[in-house]
């Protein structure tokens, strides 16, 4: 794979991440279950030169901020490598990034949380003197360190009866020029400046703009230079990458960017921004929708749900199999041969659910399905993805039942130190809500599990958790038998949730009822093609 | 603008915030005209005074806040605002001819206006009241003081009665009751932060339903509802049935704002103030929600007032824009006009800073210092220690407002005395 942002020339990057990752955990309920990731950096590739500005550009929540901490060090990557100055620091233990966190430094957006509002000027900016020596090539006298100070005041625009104020005697933009002095102190190569303008206004900002660029090139800086505002990011940057939820989709040399916008989310970006010129006024069409929960990503290409112009190998989900099955297949027609054993279709998540009338149709069904996705997947990708044609009982389910529970209070809530704190009291629907978001987790985390692929749904319903079981009528025991040592498991493990359990049965209702559930596999995502003139982009209408 | 009918009417508005360490003048004589059917853009930097003009038009400035000056006149028939603007020409002229204990007393007047309390007539100079008092910016004061005097010297008592018409469509002068039926149905509000003007307790059903069972008298279930789903149809909400049955906290920061326009149009208002509808969202959404202010605003042929700092905004969506620095109108002009002749120095710098896209260039221009403290009272203009054009006369007196073409105002001493051709 090729690293996308590599030049042809041979200059090395000064930063480097390779297919960085960070997915924070989302936890939920009494116990902090986790339920799932947001998957805030996706696999990034970026790089950055010596003495360029690179611009990341995307919409709030898109894990601008995160790849900016996680190049730092801020925050732990959860994958993928980060090269600086050619040496991996991906996994260097933490008191020797303090060693590499002088020649990086950060620039944050909030300039009004971001100082200390009991030092003054001269301590926020001598405070990485303290923690790291002093820079390369002054010694340690008070009065050189003085006179850096004194320096650093000056290049920022400030004077020197600054030195003695305290953080809120400033205004916005001169809060700004603090923090970069202090990010200067230690004469550092590279910043990360992560929307360093937006809490300022346009007046103030532009003086910040041209600060930076100034001293960009007097001190040979390098930048990677984070923001949602794209004209800002145009006027600052030599290339432009923009990200949309977790990923890169476009990279390019700004003019280039600017004059041949590839992917069609960076061309909504640009069609979207106001103009401040009337006679440029047009009805902006921009994007249809909102950008939709990193929790769960769109397959495919992330951007497919709102892509104007996505076509089937973008992506798909159940709902476009349904909408296959109904408009191209037809197959609730009166005169197709299915219709009278079809009662209805619908879709949920990756699979699409076809529900019969009787349970004898069952093969008849699914060996026609069979026959057609075999018959029809050269000519459609959607029906390529098809990877699996279950059946569903409907009227069987694996029941588990839950008491309440009654746990020892933490002391952290009470008031009186003497006293014992209050039980907590949880009821059984709670705990069934518990219960149900566990063993969600502890099959799916664990696809060595034998039920990993029978069951279709864990869900809640009173006091009981319900699971769908897929396949066979053995199926439903082997789900039993599975999920019993599992709750034996954790109830030596003294589980909360698993001593609360009562029993695991199985449960009939009505007459047989059956569901064809058909499921469609993972699709590829569209990577980064280099298509000239240093542009990168991800998206399927530029695959070679 | 001849031939339109203006909507709400600004004369010299003044909100003041009466603090410990000093007073805030907040808004310092504002004076701007909203015609039916347009949409009027603010403009300005942050603290210049843009949502304190919205709070004070609703009577709904918090805390140490005051309105000490000033009028709005609202829905004012087209004959009594004749009969003020005569009025007012009538009470300059009275100004420019009465004696110098009667301008004291009308200093004292106007005093007691600003500050809440009565004060003594000082001993002041014909210069200096001219100076407290400017004969050419006609202060509101004036006509009341007019009014009050004429009133006493000639009892021909339907002068009173005359004027207290002539008053009697200033919002300033409605009582707390009458505010809150104005407040929703003739004019409505989309608030800065939509987080906090939802109310997190209750569905978006239950909030719009309430809002138009209030002002419409519509009670019955059913009838509600259809009208509910109708006016989220209105904001291009997808779903409305399932978006009706939601709390504020699980939609979006576009969808919440959609709701806030729902809920702000739901009694078809003749007036929509928006105050930064899009601040708080993406590129992407912004675009949704300005095309959709721009069709609402066409179709229902409601004016719209939209406050915001971004330049690029106001240029898609606004007829007319006010350029507002320390509490101060500084220009206004149709949108073409001002992008094309932008004659305020402040202006033109903000239209300098702002970062074009597809113009890249080595270095933006910029407006040296920051926006001043607004606790000082300022002489002359606001501008003055930011100005590269600022002389002498800047600093000491007050620029009046000219009109330098049609319908174009900029209060500025290069342009002082330059009325355009076609003007007057
Ligand atoms: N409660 C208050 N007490 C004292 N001063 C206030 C108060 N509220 C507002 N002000 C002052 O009034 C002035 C105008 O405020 P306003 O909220 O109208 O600004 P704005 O133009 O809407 O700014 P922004 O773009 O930040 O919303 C500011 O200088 C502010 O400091
Ligand atoms: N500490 C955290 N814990 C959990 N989720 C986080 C954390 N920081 C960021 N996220 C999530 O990661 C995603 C990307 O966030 P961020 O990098 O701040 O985006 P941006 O800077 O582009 O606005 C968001 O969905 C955000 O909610
Ligand atoms: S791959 Fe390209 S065309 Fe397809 S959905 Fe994504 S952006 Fe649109
Ligand atoms: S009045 Fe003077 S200081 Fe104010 S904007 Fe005009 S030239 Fe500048
Ligand atoms: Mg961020
Ligand atoms: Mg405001």
């Amino acid at each position: 794979m090729s690293v996308s942002g590599d030049r042809a020339n041979g200059s090395q990057p000064i930063v480097q991440t390779i297919g960085l990752e960070k997915l924070f955990p989302v936890k939920k309920g009494v116990f902090s279950t986790v339920v799932g990731h947001v998957h805030a950096v996706d696999g990034v590739d970026l790089s950055v030169f010596r003495g360029e500005t690179l611009g990341l550009v995307g919409e709030s929540g898109c894990g601008k901020t995160t790849v900016g901490r996680t190049i730092l060090r801020l925050a732990e990557p959860t994958g993928g490598r980060i090269i600086f100055q050619g040496k991996d620091i991906t996994e260097i233990p933490q008191s020797a990034v303090r060693g590499f966190r002088k020649r990086m430094q950060i620039v944050f957006q909030d300039p009004y949380s971001s100082l200390d509002p009991r030092m003054t000027v001269e301590r926020i900016i001598g405070e990485g003197f303290a923690i790291h020596g002093p820079p390369k090539g002054i010694g340690d006298s008070k009065f050189i360190k003085r006179e850096k100070i004194h320096e650093l005041i000056e290049q920022v625009g400030l004077s020197h009866d600054h030195l003695s104020r305290l953080p809120h005697e400033f205004s916005g933009g001169q809060k700004q020029r603090i923090a970069l002095a202090r990010a200067l102190a230690l004469d550092p190569d590279f910043i990360v400046l992560d929307e360093p303008t937006s809490a300022l206004d346009v007046s103030v900002q532009a003086q910040a703009l041209n600060l930076l660029k100034r001293l960009q090139s007097k001190l040979g800086l390098s930048f990677l230079f984070i923001s949602h505002d794209l004209s800002v990011i145009e006027h600052m940057s030599d290339r432009i990458a923009v990200m949309y939820l977790g990923k890169i989709v476009e990279l390019a040399p700004t003019r280039e960017f600017m004059g041949n916008p590839l992917h069609p989310y960076t061309k909504a970006l640009i069609s979207s921004i106001p103009i401040p010129d009337p006679l440029k006024r047009k009805d902006r069409r921009g994007i249809e929708g909102e950008v939709p929960s990193p929790i769960d990503p769109p397959k495919g290409c992330r951007f497919h749900p709102r892509c104007s112009v996505a076509f089937d190998k973008c992506g798909w989900e159940g709902r476009d199999l349904v909408a296959h099955l109904l408009e191209v297949a037809k197959i609730t027609n009166p005169t197709h041969i299915l219709s009278n054993h079809v009662v209805g279709l619908r879709s949920d998540g990756f699979a699409a659910y076809v529900d019969l009338r009787s349970g004898e149709d069952v093969d008849l069904v699914k060996r026609w399905l069979g026959a057609y996705f075999a018959e029809r997947k050269k000519e459609s990708s959607l029906l390529d993805a098809v990877v699996a044609i279950d059946m569903f009982l409907v009227d069987r389910e694996v029941v588990v039942s839950c008491d309440k529970l009654s746990l020892p209070g933490t002391a952290a809530g009470s008031a009186d130190k003497g006293k014992k704190p209050p039980r907590r009291k949880i009821s059984a629907r709670k705990v069934a809500q518990e219960a149900a978001m566990l063993m969600e987790r502890v099959l799916d985390v664990d696809p060595a599990s034998r039920v990993h692929n029978m069951i279709l749904s864990i869900k809640p319903r009173g006091r009981h958790v319900v699971f769908k079981v897929l396949g066979p009528e053995a199926n439903l025991d082997k789900a039993v038998a599975e999920l019993e040592t599992r709750l034996k498991f954790m109830k030596e493990q003294k589980n909360p949730i698993a001593l609360a359990v009562r029993r695991v049965a199985i449960k009939r209702t009505k007459g047989p009822k059956l569901e064809l559930a058909v499921k469609l596999g993972a699709v590829e995502e569209p990577q980064m093609d280099d298509v000239g003139n240093g542009h990168f982009v991800a998206c399927r209408l530029y695959d070679k | 603008m001849p031939g339109r009918k203006p909507l709400l009417e600004i004369v010299g508005l003044r909100t003041q915030f009466f603090l410990h360490e000093g007073v805030v003048t907040a808004l310092d004589g504002i004076d701007f005209t909203v015609y039916e059917k347009e949409s009027v853009g603010i403009v300005g930097e942050t603290g210049c005074g843009k949502s304190m003009t919205a709070f004070s038009i609703l009577r709904l400035v918090p805390g140490p806040g005051k309105i000490t000056a000033g009028n709005i006149f609202f829905m004012e028939p087209q004959d009594v605002r004749q009969r003020r603007m005569q009025l007012e020409i009538e009470a300059q002229e009275w100004y420019r001819r009465s004696s110098l204990v009667e301008k004291k007393k009308l200093v004292a007047l106007y005093d007691y206006r600003d500050t809440g309390r009565k004060k003594k007539a000082k001993k002041l100079t014909p210069a200096q009241i001219d100076k407290i008092v400017p004969p050419d910016r006609v202060p509101t004061g004036v006509t009341r003081y007019y009014l009050a005097q004429n009133a006493k010297t000639m009892p021909a008592s339907d002068k009173v009665g005359r004027a207290a018409a002539l008053f009697s469509f200033d919002l300033l002068t409605r009582t707390d009751d009458q505010m809150r039926s104005i407040r929703g149905k003739s004019i409505s509000m989309i608030f800065q932060d939509p987080a906090t003007a939802l109310d997190p307790v209750f569905t978006v059903a239950y909030q719009l339903g309430e809002v138009i069972s209030l002002h419409q008298g519509i009670y019955d279930r059913a009838v509600l509802d259809k009208k509910i789903e109708e006016v989220l149809k209105l904001v291009r909400i997808a779903a409305p049935v399932n978006v009706m049955k939601q709390y504020p906290h699980e939609l979006s920061g576009g969808m919440k704002q959609r709701v806030m326009i729902a809920l702000a149009l739901s009694c078809s208002p003749s007036l929509l103030i928006a105050d930064e509808p899009t601040t708080a969202l993406d590129v992407t959404i912004q675009a949704q929600i300005l095309n959709l202010l721009r069709d609402l605003m066409r179709t229902t042929g409601s004016s719209m007032m939209l406050i915001t700092h971004n330049l690029g905004v106001v240029a898609e969506v606004c007829d007319r824009i006010c350029v507002m620095y320390a509490g101060r109108i500084v220009e206004e002009a149709e949108t073409f006009e001002l992008f094309a002749n932008p004659r305020h120095p402040y202006t033109a710098g903000l239209l300098a800073a702002f970062p074009k896209l597809g113009e890249r260039k080595d270095e933006l221009s910029v407006i040296r210092g920051t926006v001043p403290n607004l606790m000082r009272p300022f002489q002359g203009c606001a501008f003055v220690e930011r100005c590269e054009k600022a002389t002498e006369v800047c600093g000491e007196d007050m620029p009046r407002r000219v009109e330098i073409s049609p319908g174009h105002f900029v209060s500025c001493h290069l342009w002082t005395g330059k009325e355009g051709p076609n003007v007057r």
